[in-house]
Order: C-alpha cells, then sequence, then structure tokens
C-alpha cells in the first residue's frame, strides 16, 4: 500500500514536469510562418471627396497605403489623372452648390473592397462630422464658420440621423482665405446620437479650405 | 526510524539556564545575553555561526569556542535567527527578563556524516549585494496589493502604472527589461516590453519578497542590470504536519476583495514527501477618484499552485506548478484614439466618462493575461562540501489586450476578438554546482539554457521570434570574520531570430549578440553594529524585439512606436555601497549608487506626429544614447520610550541623457516619507496590538525632457495612511487583524509615474481590512 502510493505521487511528480493546463493556439500560425498583417481585419486606406456643382467634378483624396501605422499618408488630387499634392488645400468657387460624395476604400485587398458601402449598410451606427461639430436643425447641417460654407447631410440613417457620406456644400459669395476643415468618420455602435462626442474615430483627416 | 526522524530535522535543540532571577520594575536595557553554539553530537563548539536579532538587527557571528555575546539588551521578547552551514535557518524566540546564558545544540555534524539532506539552501549567507527583504509583519501589511505595489515597501523601489491595477516595479528608476524577476527560483518570462504591462505573478506564493539593488549579472543572467527581485516561498516542511494559512483582504475603494488560502505538510506515512497548494482570488470593481469613479476600472484574478517534493538522504527532486489569470479593465477614457482625442482628454478638467458609477463589469478596453509555470529541480549532494542542482522550468504566457475601438464592421465586431493576441513559450534549464567552506572559500558555478518563443495572432505590433541563448559563470568569496570578499565572472550569448512580413514579404533577420559581466563585492565588518557592503559589477542586454522591430501603432500608449533594427546591446556600469549601523535606539540605512549606460534604448519622440486615415498620432522612436542613472536611498529607524518607533526614508534620484543633453524622461521624483509606530504587548495571548501614521510627500518631478511628454509633469503631493493592527497568538501560530487607511485625506492628486495621469485623478481615499489566520492542522512536533 505504501510502496504504491509512494509510486502514484512519484507519478504526479513525473507528470507536473511534462503537462501544461492552458490552452494552446490552435491556430495555423506557428512562430516561422507569422500570420498576413491585417488579412482578416478590414483597414480604410483612401478616402476619395468628389465636389460636383452640376458642371464640373473635382476629387480630392487622401490615402494611407497600409492604414494607421506603418507608411505614412499623403494628399491628391484628381482633375484627371491623380496628381499627388503637397499640401491639402480643397479649392472651391464662391457662390455656388457642390453636391458632395464621400468614397471609401480599402485598397490592400486583392479586390479593393469599397468600404463606404458597408458604412452606408451601417448607417444608425456611423456618422461623418465635420470640424467635429455637432449637425442641427431640419435637415441636418453645419456652418464652418472659417469658410463660410455650409454643408447640409444629404443621407439619413434608420433613425433619421445623418450620415455623411452624401451632403450639399453651399459656399459663400465672397472669396475666403484657406480655414481649417477636417472630416471625420466615428463608429458609434448603438450610442450613435448625431452628435460628435460618442464612439471611436474611425477616419480623421484634416484638410483645408479655399473658397475662389 | 525515529531516530532517523530526529536526524532528518534539522531542528534546533535548546536549553537556556537561568542565571539570575531579579525582577525589574522599570524599563532595564542593561540585559546580556550570551550564546553558545555546540554541536550536538560530537559537543564541538561551532564557529562562524551567525545569531541576528530581528528586533534590534544586530547581527553577532560566535568566536572559535562557539561563543558570542549581545549587551546592552533591554527586557522584552526577541526573536533570534541562528544560521550555521549545513543547518537551515532556524528562528528561536525568547523572553529576555534576566540576563541569559543559552546554549544552543546543533546536530550539524549529522548533516556532514551522514549527509541528510535537509533543505536546499544556498551557501551565501549575506549577500554583498545591497539586499532588502520584505517578510513576516511587513510582507504582512503588504497583503491584498499587487506585486508592484508590495514592492513599493522597499525603500527605492518605486512602480511605473496604468491606473490603480497595472504596476510594474522600478527599481532606482530603472524597469521593465532591466529588472529581472525570480519567481521561485525561475526567471520571469512574459511579455515586459509594454509599460502597461505588470509582471503576471500572485504575491501570495511569497512568504519572502527580497529586492537585491543594482547590476547582478554573474549569478541570474544578462538582463539583471538594475536589480532582481526574489519571489520566495518558505521551505516545505520537514516533519509530520499539515497547516497553513488564509488571507482575506477587503478595500473600499473599487469593494475589492482577496482570499487565498495555502495549505502544506509532511506524510508522517511516507517519509520523504511534502506538499503544498496554494489559491488566490480577487475581484474589484470601478475605483473611485475622490470627486468621481472611473469607468471600467474593474479586475478579476484567478491563481493556484502546487509543490510536491521528494528527498532522499543525498539527494531530492522537487516540482512544481503555477497558473497566473488576470483580466484587467483600462480606464475607458485614457484609451484615447488620434491627437485630437488625447488633445480634448487633456483639455477637459474631468475625463469623459466621469459620469460611472459603481460596477464590476469589465468591458472593453481590457487585457486578458494568463501565465503557466511548470518547475522541476533536482539536486544532489556529491561530497559533504559539494552540491549540484539543475532545475528545467515551461512557462507559458498568454496576452490578449481588447482595444476600445471595435472593429468598423459589424461582424468582425461581434467576434470580439482581441486587438493584440500574444503567446510566449519559454524553456530554460540551470545547472549550478556550490562548495561550502574549503579553508575560508565558497563558491557557485554554472550555465544556463533559454529557448523562447514568441507568437502573435491579432495585429501585427511585435514579430514572431526564436531566441536561444545560453551562458556560463563561476563566482567564488573569501569569508573571515571582518571581511567578505566576492569575484564573480560571466559569459553569455544570445540569438534572436525574427519573422515579420515587409509589404507581402516574409524576412527572417538573424542577429547575434554576446558579452562578458563581471562583479566585484565586498562587505566590511569593522564592528558588529557597523557593515559595509560595495559592490561594483557590470551588465548588459540585447535589444530586445520589440525594439527592434516594431512598427505600428501601440493603442495601449495610444502612439505609433517605431523600432531600430541597428540597436546595439547595451550596457550598464554599476557601482553601489551601503552602510548598515545599528545602535540601541537608531539604525542607519544608507544606500548610494550610480549606473554609467552606454547604448541606453529609450523612446524619444518624434518632431512630428504622423498623419494616418485615423488622424495624427505622435510618434516615438527607440533610439539609443549614453546615460547615468544616479542617486541614494536612506532609512533611519528610531527606537524611544520602549514602545515607539518612528521610520523615516528618504529617495533621491538624478538620471541624465548625455546625446541629448537633457534629463531622462519617466524617471521617479524626490520622495520623502515618516511613519510612526505605537505598539505594545498586552497578555501572552495578545502579543502585539499596534497603531501606525505616516505621511509620505511626492515632490513634482520638474527635471523633464524638454517638449517631449504630451502634458507637464503634475505637482508634488502628499499622502496621509494609518494602520491600526493585532497580532493574537493561536497555539505557536500568530493571528494577524488590521485596518488600513490609505489617502486618509482623500487628497486628489496625480502621479508623475502614472500613464492615466494625463486623463484623470488617481485613486481616492481607500479603507482595507485585513486577516490572517495560521492553521494547524497536525503537527507531530507540537505533540
Amino acid at each position: 500500500m505504501k510502496k504504491n502510493l509512494k509510486l502514484v505521487l512519484l507519478t504526479i511528480i513525473f507528470f507536473t514536469t511534462v503537462t501544461s493546463c492552458l490552452k494552446k493556439n490552435n491556430l495555423n500560425a506557428n512562430v516561422e510562418n507569422p500570420i498576413m498583417p491585417e488579412n482578416e481585419n478590414e483597414i480604410i486606406t483612401t478616402m476619395k471627396l468628389t465636389f460636383d456643382n452640376g458642371t464640373t467634378t473635382i476629387s480630392y483624396m487622401f490615402k494611407d497605403p497600409d492604414g494607421d501605422g506603418g507608411l505614412t499618408g499623403f494628399y491628391g488630387n484628381l482633375s484627371n489623372s491623380l496628381v499627388l499634392q503637397s499640401d491639402s488645400v480643397i479649392n472651391l468657387q464662391t457662390n455656388t452648390n457642390y453636391n458632395v460624395a464621400i468614397l471609401l476604400l480599402d485598397e490592400t485587398k486583392t479586390i479593393t473592397d469599397t468600404v463606404s458601402n458597408s458604412v452606408l449598410i451601417e448607417g444608425k451606427d456611423h456618422m461623418f462630422f465635420f470640424n467635429s461639430l455637432n449637425p442641427i436643425g431640419n435637415p441636418y447641417s453645419v456652418y464652418l464658420t472659417g469658410s463660410m460654407t455650409t454643408v447640409t447631410y444629404l443621407d439619413l440613417d434608420a433613425n433619421l440621423r445623418g450620415i455623411g457620406l452624401s451632403t450639399k456644400w453651399q459656399t459663400p459669395n465672397m472669396a475666403m482665405t484657406k480655414s481649417f476643415l477636417s472630416i471625420t468618420l466615428k463608429h458609434q455602435p448603438s450610442v450613435k446620437n448625431g452628435t460628435f462626442a460618442p464612439g471611436d474615430t474611425d477616419i480623421e483627416i484634416p484638410f483645408k479650405l479655399k473658397i475662389n | 526510524m525515529n531516530n532517523y526522524f530526529n536526524k532528518y530535522v534539522c531542528v534546533l535543540l535548546f536549553n537556556y539556564l537561568l542565571i539570575s532571577n531579579t525582577l525589574s520594575a522599570q524599563i532595564d536595557c542593561n540585559k546580556n545575553l550570551s550564546i553558545r553554539v555546540i554541536d550536538r553530537d560530537n559537543g564541538n563548539e561551532l564557529e562562524g555561526t551567525i545569531i541576528s536579532i530581528n528586533e534590534t538587527k544586530q547581527i553577532n557571528t560566535t568566536n572559535e569556542h562557539g561563543n558570542s555575546l549581545f549587551n546592552k539588551l533591554c527586557i522584552g521578547t526577541y526573536k533570534l535567527l541562528i544560521q550555521h552551514l549545513g543547518c537551515p535557518d532556524t528562528i528561536i524566540s525568547i523572553d529576555l527578563k534576566k540576563d541569559y546564558k543559552l546554549v544552543i545544540k546543533l546536530p550539524h555534524s549529522n548533516y556532514v556524516l551522514s549527509q541528510i539532506e535537509i533543505t536546499d539552501k544556498q551557501p551565501d549567507i549575506i549577500k554583498t549585494q545591497t539586499v532588502y527583504d520584505l517578510k513576516e509583519k511587513e510582507l504582512d501589511q503588504t497583503r491584498g496589493k499587487s506585486l508592484g505595489e508590495a514592492l513599493k515597501f522597499v525603500n527605492g523601489v518605486t512602480t511605473l502604472n496604468t491606473g490603480s491595477s497595472i504596476s510594474k516595479p522600478m527599481i532606482n528608476g530603472m524597469q521593465g527589461y532591466r529588472i529581472l524577476i525570480l519567481n521561485n527560483g525561475i526567471k520571469q518570462e512574459g511579455q515586459q516590453w509594454g509599460n502597461e504591462h505588470a509582471p503576471e505573478i500572485d504575491p501570495f506564493i511569497a512568504q519572502k519578497i527580497s529586492v537585491i539593488k543594482g547590476a547582478n549579472a554573474v549569478r541570474y543572467g544578462s538582463d539583471a542590470m538594475a536589480g532582481v527581485v526574489l519571489i520566495e516561498p518558505n521551505n516545505l516542511p520537514d516533519t509530520a504536519s499539515v497547516t497553513g494559512e488564509i488571507n482575506v483582504i477587503g478595500f473600499s475603494n473599487g469593494r475589492l476583495g482577496v482570499a487565498s488560502g495555502i495549505l502544506e505538510g509532511y506524510f508522517d506515512k511516507l517519509k520523504g514527501f511534502s506538499w503544498r497548494i496554494q489559491g488566490t482570488v480577487k475581484k474589484g470593481g470601478n475605483i473611485n477618484s475622490p470627486n468621481y469613479y472611473l469607468k471600467n476600472t474593474g479586475v478579476q484574478e484567478s491563481n493556484f499552485s502546487y509543490a510536491l517534493n521528494y528527498h532522499r538522504k543525498n539527494w531530492g527532486i522537487e516540482t512544481y506548478y503555477s497558473q497566473f489569470n488576470t483580466k484587467i479593465g483600462i480606464f475607458s477614457s485614457a484609451h484615447v484614439g488620434n491627437l485630437t482625442d488625447l488633445q480634448a482628454a487633456f483639455n477637459s478638467s474631468k475625463p469623459q466618462d466621469s459620469l460611472a458609477s459603481f460596477s464590476y463589469d469589465i468591458a472593453r478596453p481590457y487585457q486578458d493575461i494568463s501565465h503557466e509555470l511548470i518547475k522541476s529541480k533536482f539536486h544532489l549532494h556529491i561530497t559533504n562540501k559539494w552540491k549540484a542542482f539543475v532545475q528545467y522550468a515551461y512557462q507559458y504566457n498568454i496576452r490578449k489586450e481588447y482595444d476600445k475601438h471595435l472593429p468598423r464592421n459589424n461582424l468582425l465586431a461581434e467576434l470580439n476578438k482581441p486587438e493584440l493576441d500574444y503567446r510566449i513559450t519559454s524553456q530554460t534549464i540551470d545547472l549550478i554546482i556550490e562548495h561550502l567552506n574549503i579553508k575560508s572559500f565558497r563558491g557557485q558555478f554554472g550555465g544556463s539554457y533559454l529557448n523562447q518563443q514568441n507568437v502573435y495572432l491579432g495585429r501585427f505590433f511585435i514579430p514572431n521570434y526564436i531566441n536561444n541563448s545560453w551562458g556560463l559563470f563561476a563566482s567564488e568569496r573569501f569569508v573571515k570574520q571582518h571581511i567578505e570578499v566576492e569575484v564573480g565572472i560571466r559569459y553569455d550569448q544570445k540569438k534572436l531570430k525574427s519573422f515579420y512580413y515587409i509589404g507581402n514579404n516574409l524576412v527572417k533577420p538573424e542577429l547575434n549578440f554576446n558579452n562578458l559581466s563581471w562583479n566585484l563585492g565586498c562587505i566590511l565588518k569593522p564592528k558588529k553594529n557597523l557593515n559595509f557592503f560595495i559592490n561594483i559589477g557590470s551588465a548588459w542586454r540585447a535589444p530586445a524585439a520589440n525594439e527592434l522591430y516594431s512598427n505600428g501603432l501601440h493603442q495601449g500608449a495610444g502612439a505609433i512606436e517605431r523600432g531600430d533594427t541597428n540597436l546595439k546591446t547595451e550596457q550598464v556600469y554599476n557601482i553601489t555601497g551601503t552602510g548598515v549601523y545599528q545602535l540601541k535606539k537608531i539604525d542607519i540605512e544608507l544606500t548610494i549608487y550610480h549606473n554609467q549606460f552606454t547604448n541606453f534604448i529609450y523612446m524619444e519622440p518624434a518632431n512630428e506626429p504622423e498623419l494616418t486615415i485615423r488622424g495624427a498620432f505622435p510618434v516615438f522612436n527607440y533610439k539609443q544614447t549614453n546615460a547615468r542613472i544616479s542617486g541614494f536611498d536612506v532609512k533611519i529607524t528610531n527606537r524611544f520610550f520602549n514602545h515607539f518607533q518612528l521610520m523615516s526614508k528618504a529617495m533621491i534620484l538624478r538620471a541624465w541623457n548625455y546625446t541629448a543633453n537633457d534629463y531622462l524622461i519617466y524617471m521617479p521624483s524626490d520622495r520623502y516619507s515618516a511613519d510612526l509606530k505605537a505598539h505594545t504587548k498586552i497578555s501572552k495571548k495578545v502579543t502585539e496590538i499596534y497603531i501606525q501614521g505616516g505621511y509620505q510627500y511626492i515632490t513634482k518631478q520638474w527635471r523633464v525632457p524638454v517638449n517631449v511628454d504630451f502634458a507637464n509633469p503634475p505637482k508634488g503631493y502628499g499622502l496621509l495612511n494609518a494602520e491600526i493592527g493585532t497580532y493574537l497568538k493561536f497555539g505557536n501560530q500568530q493571528l494577524n487583524l488590521a485596518l488600513t487607511v490609505t489617502n486618509l485625506l482623500n487628497t486628489v492628486y496625480r502621479d508623475y509615474l502614472d500613464r492615466f495621469r494625463y486623463f484623470t485623478d488617481a485613486q481616492g481615499r481607500n479603507i482595507g481590512l485585513r486577516i490572517k489566520i495560521p492553521l494547524t492542522i497536525y503537527d507531530k512536533k507540537i505533540k
């Protein structure tokens, strides 16, 4: 009996040294083959703004080729073909109404993913803000003081709050010097209330707006 | 068999003879205690036995006749620690009313002749480095706190905090990779790189926590630059018994509760087997600052460990398993996105989520960490002077970090996957051979090997890597009554192979590092109550994977961090000197240190924030510089009116970056504290009742590099703490009951070394109740 117990205890000692209780990773990643960066989570690499005044269309964009971190983002504009832009100035004409569309892309994927489509589908959890301002009135609109421009939300979510993928910009009848313009996309899952404060920032791009 | 049993236990048998029998009415501090140590079996007088009195900190060594004399002792109860080579440390209590002559019979020759295995003692009795121990009553006072917070009781140790639940210990201003933590003899291998990554250790496994200051690479390996923290359980019992201890602690702030139990024993029927099981559970909710609750600051922890040892005459085998699991909520307003959010957080006087109420719920952002340690050790007495041990350890660490920021896509968000997910597996083997006194020399030789693999499963931040390291060391010590000299040397080699993608291409850089470390130590004992410890040493560390390769957004830090693949080995030369002077009414302990670094690795902020699709983020680049960190820690203990004790501490530190010609960032500011304690013995049952009050003042850290930090350092602050407690004797064990208050005045403050200082005030008043219940289920010794 005593001998047996001794054997049992020695066996416990032995097995303690070879057993581990924590769950190991059973995923296909191993040390010599790390998982590809960002192959699961979608990211946003590109934001395109298209300004349409009924006769001409101009586009501006910001591109961060691998999302946040890694390579630095840069600005560009698109008159006919893409031109790299050294600054972030958006040039608009006085006394004009522009229809503005925002397009979001994930260009890291083999087939470019149009992220703005899913933002629209999940519209009640997302909202764009301009200069971090809370839109007011009906229809929803904000007034950008520096450029005396009014931005009106044209798209609404299921709860009749603005999304901001589609907006109308009304420029003043006088030229304005460069002023600050930030465009922010907030992810506000079940906390969206039409204001800037809740949720997390998915996109925030600073631009300058000049009225010529 | 009984005889064997008696021999096995190196219990100290003593008889004391009463010399005089006069009772004195008033406080009498003129008593003599003379001690003679002899070999129980052959009657030889034992020279070189070290006898220390716990209460007065006096240390004597017996002369060639085995005699030692303590004089001018006050009437009272004293604890004597008897240390002799070949016997485990033994503590005896004496109630000194008159002059005593104590004869201690040690079964010394038993050990030598029959080579009976006693305990696993290292030959060094006093280290030449500066060592601070937290044990017994001091350790009791730290119960319920995290390891980092507990270590703050040691003068010179501060913490780098992320709120109140994540504390990284900092020894003399150095933390992270520069500190080595030995958990039950095994170097802790987790994800140490983040400032918000606390050590994954349950402090309840320790019956003693020691801090060794200064470079100590020879014995412990290359990373021990600033110091070593030793977490040590008691030796397992070696007499037939089942004993235990239960600790229950509650804190008002965060309504935090901790319960921990330990049970250990030695089989009566099965000679040689001893065992221990231990476990801890902890749960806390939102903590409150003086004016508001901090949302999502709960913490949960569940840990357990067990040990099973088998000892034979001259060999033994030990196994140990421990598991640590924690889930820590990160204050949601401190988990910011880009610079705009950061600026908004700095500019608001109250955090955005300050309207939160109390809750135990932990939501995003949070950390979920598990750490597992398996250890087995074999040791052998080769001859009566030579002993060897070999130990193997396996550690597995899972670290999952959940960002506040959910994936933008709701389907991905519902999966609730961690954004950062790391698995690190480490295996170590150590072989050490040591010899006891050969003439006046004793020493240690050995080697160690580490294999480590890191795998990431979430977002890329640090790469996968395989780390293979080995080291060889030798250390010898010359011991005489008034002087001890120690010389040690070590060679290490580290091979780091990393795997990560640049674009779509997998790269596999391999780096090799090797270096020599050394130390030279000396203890001078010009008088019995005056000791000087001087240690000079070098240490180094290879740049870690995150310092070399990290490239991305460190969400926990709200910044983009960039490694540098060209980083070289960091090297330090350290000199630490300590003087300990013990008088009847006053003890003085002063430590002075200087660390000279070449290629000190640190994070330097870039001039311009970086623009990403999610806005601008601050950028930090890993850089190297020559630097110095020096300072001193002083502790003065005054005893007066027999029942009072005043402990005053000061800690002064200066650090300089030579390349930038500026201060080093995140260094502790100067701090001072004073604690007054009144204590008395009521009866044989109530061995101590005490009341204690303390004030700590932390000065403002104005020695910071210019225009580097997000926000200016907060102003200095003072905190008032108090404790009332008692020790009650049950059998031969002590029950401890204490009521504590920290931040008694509910002071509003922010600490420079707390990352949450950017966002919120620190924790307010916290009332704690602590109970320690010892258990003796069965003990053959007592029968």
